[in-house]
């Protein structure tokens, strides 16, 4: 192929600038603001070139362009070895190319560059629809090399030719991911320079989670045996709040300390135990597909270890699950929980005892002067949190919507306004425990989840985010408590929507009482399909390679494995050979399958048959030749007559005269 | 008919083994038609490119475990293998013929008309046909259609010249891969000198019997040196100067152009002769022969070679005549002229 200059077509230009756009949507949540700008400037520009408004830009420009585009990308990102920013910077490489295509080269550098960059795009996504906007995009960018290397080609037949080529491909393609062997990562490069978090996060004031309740977006899937998980057990424990500034719960500890610290702990004595001293009964084993939060930690039924999925996981003191990564990507780990054990822990050190105990001193003096008087009237731990529960029971209302609450928050709400949701209700129970000496935590994650219709798999939205508490008795160690339950038990039983009352249940992201049953039937299918998406394509392993593998071709043997690689080639070349030469088979008569055969065995004898000549024309010089064999060659030429031009001939003389010419033929 | 090449005095090298090869696998022939046994394909190099992106695309995938990006990967890589045939499809069945070849002056280039025709019953697309690595042109042909094209070739010695195979090459669909083929289309181009325009040698004396090449005595031309003048006319500009009537001039009447009626009415006679342009290199003789072999025929002169080579009467070539057949003999004799024959005359009388 010359690189010499040529003028390309216009049609390739203006479909390599369709394919930019496609490449950039692709990418929208990767790039930058300020890139976006920059390839609309781009894009108008090359346009501009091509009706011939203004000129390419000059080596200055040009210069200048790539160290500014480079400085912005370098205060962009903190950390540049890392796939984000590497993919941006393929992306402004490519906005700059753009502008100076002059040859063939040029553009073929850009579609490989395209090709590349599209791949980049599965890194950050993979879900159903960027796979098949990525198949879009795939195919236009083909269809430029195709306009490459035939000029006068129009933009239907290019398209209808390049997904020919490309859907002609798949069969072998398939074959390839579920046939060839894979190797390990050859070296790891993080994907992310920091990102944007979503679900619950690591601290909780009044409004979190009710934002977060309206979020619609899938959390986690869980997959497991329908029987083995009741609603009332399904608390996603996520992250333990133990540090109150009167307001805003949080970590006393934060979540970085906790992983770094914990980095070489072992796990922790209490839940190692679980898995080995419990009968299987009580243990209930479960895959969490997660979607990406950004952040750290993991969610599971305590008390939970994590058996596999995940190469290190941490656990802190409290008990919770970490990862060392941020969370960027779907991941899937095992767990395995044992929801009825209470833990047995030695005991609290006293600077826990204080931190667990510890408010604010000058809020919420109310909240905290009545839970004494409480106490008082109680007389025990049990009977006060029976007390306080009860209270909740017989004055709240739940609600999404609470009125405001003023600075002492908790004071407000417990004996002014009473109504607000499971914020409210686990941050005012756990001070109202700490205000007598029990120690106390605010636990956030997640409650409940939905079936899919086949209950295969249980599916946690953000909506069903959750707070609840965990208090310490003397002789139980931690047990979980949550006041939301005594107010609204239809919420744990049935979740968010059904707790609230009508008029608020648009609040929540979707709700189960929606109009459109099409629409719902639709949401649901969807997820089915996304949920088989994920289990069958994108999780698909080495594993469950040699499973299948072993599976349908039992112990695999030198044949097997030539047979593997042979069979799919042949079938594929078949396929395609089929379409490209399908014009070589011509369907022929039985008359001139005949003709054929006379032909050959002429020719053999040296009578070549001359274009346009007639059969009776051919059989006389071959009668001049060959004079001995007169008689049989006149008896076909005159059954080849009659064939020919005596339709009206009944089936068996048809066939008598067929095996006479046979006949005659084979004994030239 | 001698098929050499008279002017490359040092032997060709020996073909290489590729080229022996290729003689057995793919024989010259006047039409070849394009199978799966003269069709040749191997990647591009935009194909290795492509293999390198795929390289990458792979890496990435198997770094991340990514299924997605491995099934890019694979697609690209089948898509590859799907063009394969789309590519070999693109010369299957593709027949060219040689239909005639017109001799050309060297430094000229020759053109050989070629049909191009399909018996595939396909379109095939941007198939560039050339010789060697002359500019090949581009052809698409529909299905059972027939082209006529005429395909250049730069011809780099006098004689017979042999062009190179014919390259036909082909890579469409995605230009990941070429299909080509090198036919031997057995087509010999007489190449003639090349003209280098000068006046006419001064017409020589030869007894037409005569095989004495040593007798240059002037013989008069069968016409008088003294051409009658028949009338002036005007002058144009242009005129030669040699032929102003300056008598009348110098009398006052003006410029006027003296015309003779030799040229018109006798056909002028003139043998062409090797030894007229002795002194000059034998190749600058052989172009300076052939103008003049061309002006005469222009001037409709009757006239005639005297060559080294020439050695018997019965030559056709040996002969005056004018006439455009008489003009090619000629102009073929100076194609073929071999300089052997002059040094080494004795080889030659001995063999």
């Amino acid at each position: 192929m010359s690189a010499s200059d040529i003028l390309l077509p216009r049609t390739l230009l203006f479909n390599l600038l369709a394919v930019y756009s496609g490449v950039c949507a692709l990418h929208f949540s990767q790039l930058p603001v300020w890139m976006w700008l920059v390839s609309i400037v781009a894009v108008l520009w090359r346009v501009q070139l091509l009706r011939q408004k203004i000129s390419s830009p000059s080596r200055l420009i040009r210069t200048l362009c790539v160290v500014t585009l480079t400085a912005l990308l370098f205060f962009q990102y903190q950390q540049w070895f890392a796939v984000e920013p590497m993919v941006v910077l393929l992306v402004v490489a490519l906005t700059l190319k753009l502008l100076e295509i002059r040859r063939r080269r040029d553009v073929l550098v850009i579609v490989y560059l395209y090709y590349f960059v599209i791949a980049c795009g599965f890194l950050f996504k993979q879900s159903v629809l960027h796979s098949v906007a990525s198949v879009l995009v795939l195919v236009f960018a083909t269809m430029v090399l195709l306009h490459l290397h035939s000029d006068h080609l129009t933009i239907k037949k290019g398209l209808r030719l390049s997904i020919t080529l490309l859907l002609q491909s798949t069969f072998l393609a398939a074959v390839m991911l579920l046939v060839l062997p894979r190797i390990n990562p050859l070296w790891s490069v993080p994907l992310h320079s920091g990102q944007a978090t979503t679900g619950v996060s690591d601290s909780m004031s009044p409004g979190d989670i009710s934002n977060l309740i309206r979020n619609n977006a899938l959390a986690f899937r869980v997959t497991t045996e329908k029987a083995s998980l009741s609603r009332e057990a399904m608390y996603w424990r996520g992250l333990v709040l133990d540090d109150f500034n009167g307001r805003r719960w949080q970590r006393s500890q934060t979540v970085s300390e906790t992983v770094t610290l914990s980095k070489y702990k072992a796990v922790p004595a209490a839940v190692d135990e679980s898995g080995s001293q419990l009968s299987s009964r009580q243990l209930i084993d479960y895959e969490i597909l997660l979607e990406p939060t950004g952040q750290q930690w993991l969610y599971g039924i305590p008390s939970a270890i994590i058996t596999k999925g995940i190469d290190t996981p941490i656990y802190s003191a409290q008990t919770e699950m970490f990862q060392k990564e941020a969370i960027n990507q779907r991941i899937k780990y095992q767990v395995r929980s044992n929801s009825k054990k209470t833990r047995d822990i030695a005991g609290l050190s006293n600077k826990d005892y204080r931190q667990l105990t510890y408010l604010p001193p000058n809020s919420n003096l109310r909240s905290q002067r009545v839970a004494r008087e409480w106490w008082q009237q109680a007389g025990s731990n049990k009977a006060y949190i029976q007390k306080v529960l009860s209270y909740y029971r017989n004055n709240f209302t739940y609600t999404l919507s609470p009125p405001k609450l003023g600075r002492d928050t908790v004071d407000k709400f417990l004996f002014e306004t009473k109504e607000g949701f499971c914020e409210h209700y686990s941050s005012s129970f756990t001070v109202l425990m700490r205000a007598v000496g029990i120690p106390a935590r605010v636990v956030v994650g997640y409650q409940g989840g939905e079936w899919d219709d086949s209950d295969q798999f249980l599916q946690v939205y953000q909506r069903d985010a959750h707070a609840w508490t965990e208090v310490w008795l003397d002789n139980k160690g931690w047990v979980r408590i949550d006041p939301t339950a005594a107010v609204a038990a239809i919420r744990i039983e049935q979740g968010v929507s059904a707790a609230l009352p009508p008029e608020e249940r648009g609040f929540v992201g979707r709700s189960h009482m929606t109009n459109y049953r099409w629409l719902l039937t639709m949401q649901q299918q969807w997820q089915v399909l996304d949920y088989r998406w994920q289990s069958w394509v994108l999780d698909y392993d080495t594993e469950k390679q040699q499973s299948m593998l072993s599976q349908y071709l039992g112990d695999l043997s030198f044949s097997k494995m030539i047979a593997v690689v042979v069979v799919p080639l042949v079938f594929a070349a078949f396929f395609i050979c089929f379409g490209l030469f399908r014009h070589r088979i011509i369907r022929l008569t039985p008359e001139k399958k005949l003709y054929r055969k006379l032909q050959k065995k002429l020719t053999k004898l040296g009578v070549e048959n001359n274009k346009g000549e007639s059969i009776q024309g051919y059989c006389q010089r071959a009668v001049t030749q060959y004079p001995e064999r007169s008689a049989a060659l006149l008896v076909i030429n005159s059954d080849f007559e009659r064939l020919l031009y005596k339709p009206d001939m009944l089936a068996e003389q048809q066939q008598a005269c067929f095996a006479r010419i046979k006949r005659n033929i084979n004994a030239l | 008919m001698q098929r050499r090449n008279p002017s490359s005095r040092a032997l060709p090298s020996p073909p290489s083994y590729y080229q022996r090869w290729l003689t057995r696998r793919i024989p010259a022939n006047k039409k070849q038609t394009l199978h799966r046994k003269n069709i040749f394909i191997l990647p591009s190099k935009t194909g290795m490119g492509f293999l390198a992106t795929l390289l990458l695309l792979w890496l990435l995938g198997t770094n991340y475990q990514n299924n997605l990006v491995l099934m890019m990967t694979f697609l690209l890589l089948s898509l590859m293998h799907t063009c394969m045939f789309y590519t070999y499809a693109a010369l299957s069945g593709l027949s060219v013929e040689v239909l005639s070849v017109e001799p050309c002056f060297m430094g000229e280039q020759a053109q050989v008309r070629c049909r191009i025709s399909t018996c595939s019953g396909r379109q095939h697309q941007q198939v560039s046909i050339g010789w060697g690595d002359e500019l090949a042109a581009m052809v698409s042909i529909e299905a059972n259609e027939i082209q006529t094209i005429s395909l250049a070739l730069t011809p780099t010695h006098r004689g017979y010249y042999k062009p190179e195979r014919l390259r036909i090459l082909s890579v469409y669909p995605l230009g990941l891969l070429k299909a080509w083929s090198s036919v031997d289309m057995d087509v010999d181009v007489l190449v003639y000198p090349k003209p280098i325009t000068g006046e006419l040698p001064e017409p020589r004396l030869r007894e037409t019997s005569s095989q004495n090449k040593d007798d240059s005595t002037v013989m008069k031309k069968s016409t008088s040196q003294k051409e009658d003048i028949s009338h002036l006319r005007e002058y144009r500009t242009g005129d030669s100067p040699k032929h102003i009537a300056w008598k009348t001039y110098a009398k006052g009447q003006g410029l006027a152009t003296k015309e003779y009626d030799a040229e018109q009415t006798v056909k002028r006679e003139q043998w062409f002769a090797w030894d007229d342009f002795s002194g000059l290199p034998s190749e600058v003789r052989l172009s300076r022969l052939c103008d003049c072999v061309l002006q005469a025929e222009k001037r409709e002169m009757t006239y005639g070679l005297q060559l080294p080579s020439m050695n018997s009467t019965e030559d056709a070539a040996n002969s005056l005549g004018s006439g455009t057949e008489h003009q090619q003999q000629l102009l073929r004799t100076l194609a073929l002229f071999d300089e052997h024959d002059v040094n080494k005359p004795l080889d030659r009388g001995t063999s």
